[in-house]
């Protein structure tokens, strides 16, 4: 199950978690992000097996690219040892991907978002939504593992943009 | 707002402005992936 965490799940939520193992600047982010989600600037997605947290995703509205607005997956955690890399299990992040995905294409009816956008936190995590289909940006970042990169929710080719 | 971690360093991705034409098409043609990821998803919540 994933679902939107209320404001006041928030510190239960991130407090069930241990990041000590993660690098400082992870550490940095969550608490950025935490901070973020209590003042409403964007709203974390809790991902859970059973009762169990596995991670989640931070979710927020963007016109960062050019101004053609989309859902911005700002961070995607999963807790390290339920990173099923090389397992049959499904992983816990396609998990959340799909679900984001699934929430942009129910947004898209209502709001006209036909993108889902994200950068990944570092070069390693590039090749995970790349296998997931997100497509490269070219040269949109600072440099090639800063690019954007995104997911078209549009059925076809548009003149309009 | 998207966050990267460039010169050991939490920092900010800046926006892009004024898209080339390359950059413009991937925001404009889905590809052979993402539009089955799609029409499976889509199916999902159909069932």
């Amino acid at each position: 199950m994933i679902t939107p965490l209320p404001q006041n799940s928030l510190t239960s939520f991130f407090d069930s978690f241990d990041f000590h193992s993660e690098s400082e600047h992870i550490q940095k982010l969550v608490s950025l992000l935490r901070e973020t989600a209590n003042c409403y600037q964007n709203i974390i997605h809790a991902g859970f097996n059973g009762e169990i947290p596995y991670g989640f995703i931070s979710l927020k509205i963007t016109n960062d690219v050019d101004n053609i607005a989309g859902l911005l997956i700002e961070f995607l955690y999963v807790q390290p040892h339920l990173r099923h890399k090389n397992t049959d299990e499904p992983r816990n992040s396609y998990a959340l991907l799909d679900y984001a995905i699934t929430l942009a294409l129910e947004l898209q009816k209502q709001v006209a978002i036909n993108h889902v956008y994200l950068i990944p936190i570092n070069t390693n995590k590039r090749s995970l939504y790349e296998e997931y289909g997100f497509e490269n940006i070219p040269n949109s970042g600072k440099n090639a593992f800063e690019d954007y990169m995104v997911f078209n929710l549009l059925p076809n080719d548009p003149t309009i943009l | 707002m998207s966050y990267i971690i460039r010169d050991n360093q939490l920092q900010t991705a800046k926006p892009i402005k004024n898209l080339t034409d390359e950059q413009k098409k991937v925001l404009r043609i889905g590809t052979v992936k993402q539009i089955d990821k799609i029409k499976s998803l889509k199916a999902q919540l159909a069932s």
